[in-house]
């Protein structure tokens, strides 16, 4: 064997490069905004803006956007007499935890006190941050009590835990549908990790262990699902758990699987992926009868001040919005409420008020629980929002309630 | 008129100049050899008229066109070609594509066949390897190719440098040979770079003498032959 | 199952090697990585879509007009950006990157958030001995993939361009002396590399999703391949790509993505250590 050098370093140096690049590439980029003669609470929209979970990012950003429009366009809020205006920040963490650990320190640095973010893999890193500087911080993350216990008191989760979703509701729908071998196909990511952790454990409390029958994980970008499907549908699965998939990958898990002869049934339980593009990548035929929580049927919805916001959303971006952004939205209203009510601008002072406070959101009344709660076991703090969680299905290419 | 002239040209490389103000001109059909020291700046009088270096100063003329300032590419349409140092064959194509490469500025396609054929019938040997990989071929092989690609574009004025680099004085011997014969049935020009000065005064009928970018001597070859100068450093006799 | 691993692994290996190729001729005429190429990939399944679902045109009107428009782009490309920086490695590179980013990001800006979909006009499912199946579009973008490939190996192999283009990247200096334009060359080479890269994205697309990051995972999976097959080689990247793909079938079915992957890996890792310049590279 011959090995040249010339020709190791090149390899070398290419390799290099890729590696390189995929750092470089996704280093965060900031953007402010305007600066004013008022006095200004900023809150940090750490957020991917590009990359697989985009759309994700977009849609958080957008809900909390269009909530601190409504609380400035009503004045602002006062504390000790003086009022306070809300400025967003966005600094895009491309869904990578380094860049959104660096997102974090210059948002820091910009005299951010509050933040929006998602992900739990990309939450994950930041919390000695968040927990260090006091950053109250609303989060779309899943999991359990890995994130929401007594030691992050400033983490407060927006969208419902899996514990909430495939402890609860999950079980149920099995039930219902009557599974007999269970596939979990997710991703191979921290949430889609820990979501096989909450429903390895509710099968196993419900005594229903035995159905699964595998479990897979891989990465979220994956375009091209056949090989583990092969892999998955040796084992004559009747139903296929996707937990966390954006549309794209929901949509494309589904077809191909589909087109492998599965005949089964499907869930994706923690994520809530925008039914348009799941359906058009997916195919109408294929996504019919899926089942999916935290999404609206948008001619079902349930208060007039969410079909307004639903209104005003189409009206300034041209689509839906996506679970993400509402339940953004309730939760800074309910974060905005609880700093006049504090009258402080003392984080501790602001997360206690939280924890007790109840606001009439979009959805009826949103609250936070966690604490002596059975149900969410270790939460040990009131951290978790809650509000009115929708079973869909998609019929005809359209989500319904599901009875 | 005479075919290619060069006046007062200056050109180097950065900082360092490594023509100083050469002239020199060659007729239609002429045979002129460049003798020097490695160093002297023959290869850089031979690239500054194809147009790989470019001139500082001064002008280079072909048949009446002031040619410096273009690029190599084009200065290869007017009829020179160059069998550059090392010649430079694209190891990785064969003699068949090699000889084609060098018809790349002719655009009439029954020209080109019958060139090739007369490039095959000067070199048999490139005939018989037309499929052989160049950067496989013997040195030797290897400049009759360069040769033969320089003919691909039916040049009126080739610049060959240093023909017998590394190769068997047979095989020097030999190419020299046909380049003679082109010279005299095509009628080709020849500016031939050659540091055995032997040869050198051999196949040209006329020399210039280089020593650090200037042309210090020149001459009919017999004449130079003589010359004092010449004989103790070139031909290394006493 | 093994026909069907079989089947998987041969339209991967064809997809990869297709957005592999304008990689790969880009490599080996300027000994440049073009870190954009992702970024071609996506414009040309975003100009396949817009083509497509947006405007109405028939699919292969669409993929015909990217053939038409991405020579263009390409050269414009090259002239206005690439060609001042290719003599400098790590400006090249540098260069490349920051076009990746800018328009990975303007992308998002431009496009909008929402993924889309490209339908290909075949459809339906081809039933294989051994139980395999192979979707109808799948089936084509393969056969597809595989005649562009042919369509590179003349073009590269045995037209006067190729003969130029591979002239230019053995010795640029000699091929100026054979008349021909570097630069031009270069560019000619570079707008068709650009062209690869978006008819492969105006493809793909057909198979997966269509969103302005849709470029980047390809991109590095052709990088691995044009490392594995030996750097400008398009034969080796050619192996490579069905190595590749074969791979990722038969690792992801029998061992499962994770450990599939990291086996592949390994493999990858293996040829490079006993080959380090790659399956064709030079030694
Ligand atoms: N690419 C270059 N960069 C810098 N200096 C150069 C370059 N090429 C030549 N030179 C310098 O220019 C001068 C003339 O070089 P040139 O190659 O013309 O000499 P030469 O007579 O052909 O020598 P040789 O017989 O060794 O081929 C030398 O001093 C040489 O060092
Ligand atoms: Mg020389």
């Amino acid at each position: 064997m011959r090995i040249s050098l010339k020709s190791i370093g090149m390899t070398v140096k290419l390799l290099a490069i890729v590696a390189l690049s995929a750092g470089l590439i996704m280093s965060p980029a900031m953007t402010g905004g305007v600066q004013a003669e008022v006095k200004k609470l900023k809150i940090l929209s750490n957020n991917p803006f590009s990359g697989k979970a985009a759309s994700w990012g977009f849609s958080q950003d957008r809900g909390v956007g269009l909530a601190v429009d409504k609380v400035n366009q009503a004045g602002g809020i006062k504390i000790n007499g003086e009022t306070y205006m809300w400025e967003k920040i966005q600094c895009d963490n491309r869904y990578i935890p380094a860049d959104a650990v660096s997102c974090l320190k210059r948002g820091v640095a910009q005299g951010a006190k509050f933040m929006c973010t998602l992900g739990g893999a990309v939450t994950k890193p930041q919390i000695p941050l968040i927990n260090k500087d006091k950053i109250v911080t609303i989060a779309a993350i899943a999991g359990g009590a890995d994130f929401t216990n007594a030691n992050n008191k400033y983490l407060f989760r927006t969208m419902p835990s899996a514990d909430l979703t495939i402890a609860i509701e999950g079980i149920k729908i099995y039930k219902k549908l009557g599974v007999k071998k269970l596939v979990l196909l997710t991703a191979d990511n921290v949430l889609g990790h820990s979501d096989a952790k909450t429903l390895k454990n509710a099968l196993k409390v419900n005594k229903m262990s035995d159905i699964l029958v595998a479990e897979e994980f891989v990465p979220i970008d994956t375009g091209d699902f056949t090989p583990v499907l092969t892999r998955v549908l040796a084992k004559n699965p009747d139903h296929i758990e996707g937990g966390a998939w954006p549309a794209a990958g929901l949509a494309l898990l589904i077809k191909q699987a589909r087109e492998l002869g599965y005949k089964g049934t499907f869930t994706n339980l923690s994520g809530a992926p925008k039914v348009g593009p799941l359906v058009k990548i997916g195919g109408k035929k294929n996504v019919e009868g899926v089942i999916m929580l935290r999404l609206w049927p948008p001619d079902q919805l349930p208060t007039q001040a969410f079909k307004d916001y639903w209104a005003e959303y189409r009206k300034l971006y041209k689509q839906d919005p996506g679970a993400n952004s509402w339940e953004s939205y309730m939760a800074f209203m309910h974060l905005s409420a609880a700093v006049e009510k504090a009258q402080s601008l003392d984080p501790d002072k602001i997360v206690a008020v939280m924890r007790d406070l109840k606001i009439v959101s979009l959805l009826g009344e949103l609250q936070l629980i966690g604490k002596d709660n059975p149900l969410l076991p270790g939460y040990g703090i009131n951290n978790q929002y809650t509000s009115p969680l929708p079973v869909t299905v998609l019929k005809d290419g359209n989500p319904i309630i599901y009875k | 008129m005479s075919l290619l002239e060069i006046k007062q040209v200056v050109a180097g490389y950065g900082p360092a100049v490594a023509l100083h103000g050469v002239s020199l001109s060659l007729e239609q059909g002429e045979r002129v050899s460049l003798l020097g020291a490695n160093g002297a700046g023959k290869s850089s009088i031979v690239n500054v008229v194809s147009g790989l270096l470019p001139v500082r100063s001064g002008e280079v003329w072909f048949q009446g066109e002031r040619i410096d300032g273009w690029a190599a590419h084009r200065i290869v349409g007017l009829g020179i070609s160059q069998v550059p140092e090392g010649r430079l064959v694209f190891p990785k194509m064969t003699v068949w594509e090699n000889l084609e490469l060098g018809a790349t500025s002719l655009k009439d396609t029954v020209q080109k066949s019958q060139l090739l054929e007369q490039v095959f019938e000067l070199f048999p040997r490139l005939a018989e390897r037309h499929k052989q990989m160049a950067g496989t071929m013997s040195g030797g092989e290897q400049q009759m190719l360069a040769v033969g690609r320089s003919l691909m574009s039916r040049p009126k004025l080739i610049l060959s440098d240093e023909i017998s680099m590394g190769l068997a004085p047979l095989v020097v011997r030999d190419i020299y040979d046909t380049l003679l014969r082109i010279n005299q049935e095509w009628g080709v020009t020849l500016l031939m770079v050659e540091q055995e000065a032997k040869l050198a005064l051999e196949v040209a009928d006329s020399c210039h003498l280089l020593e650090s970018g200037r042309i210090v001597a020149s001459g009919p070859a017999d004449e130079m032959a003589k010359s004092e100068l010449v004989r103790k450093v070139y031909l290394a006799e006493d | 199952m093994f026909m069907q691993m079989a089947v998987t692994g041969l339209v991967l290996g064809s997809i990869y090697m297709l957005v592999a190729s304008g990689l790969t001729l880009i490599y080996g005429i300027m000994h440049q990585v073009n870190m954009a190429h992702g970024v071609f990939f996506m414009l040309g399944a975003m100009a396949t879509y817009y083509a497509t679902e947006v405007i109405g045109l028939p699919y292969f009107v669409a993929l015909f007009a990217v053939v038409l428009v991405f020579p263009i782009i390409g050269a414009a490309f090259e002239r206005g950006i690439f060609r001042n920086i290719r003599h400098i490695w790590l400006a090249g590179y540098m260069a490349t990157v920051g076009v990746w980013m800018l328009m990975e990001g303007l992308g998002w800006q431009v496009f909008g958030t929402e993924q889309k979909a490209v339908s290909f006009p075949i459809t339906g499912l081809i039933r294989l001995p051994g139980g395999a199946v192979l979707p109808a579009n799948k089936l084509w973008v393969g056969l597809i993939a595989i005649a562009i490939m042919a369509g590179v190996y003349y073009l590269v192999g045995r037209t006067a361009l190729g003969r130029q283009l591979r002239a230019v990247e053995q010795n640029p200096r000699a091929a100026e002396l054979m008349g021909i334009n570097a630069d031009r060359a270069m560019a000619k080479g570079f707008a068709l590399g650009v062209t690869l890269a978006a008819l492969a994205g105006g493809l793909v697309s057909t198979l997966y999703s269509v969103d302005p990051s849709c470029g980047s995972t390809p991109m590095l999976k052709a990088f691995i391949i044009i490392i594995l097959g030996g750097l400008g080689n398009v034969t080796g990247s050619v192996i490579a790509a069905y190595i590749l793909g074969f791979i990722d079938s038969f690792g992801g079915s029998l061992l499962g993505y994770q450990a599939g992957h990291f086996m592949g890996f390994g493999l990858v890792i293996l040829i490079l250590i006993f080959k380090p310049s790659g399956i064709m590279g030079d030694e």
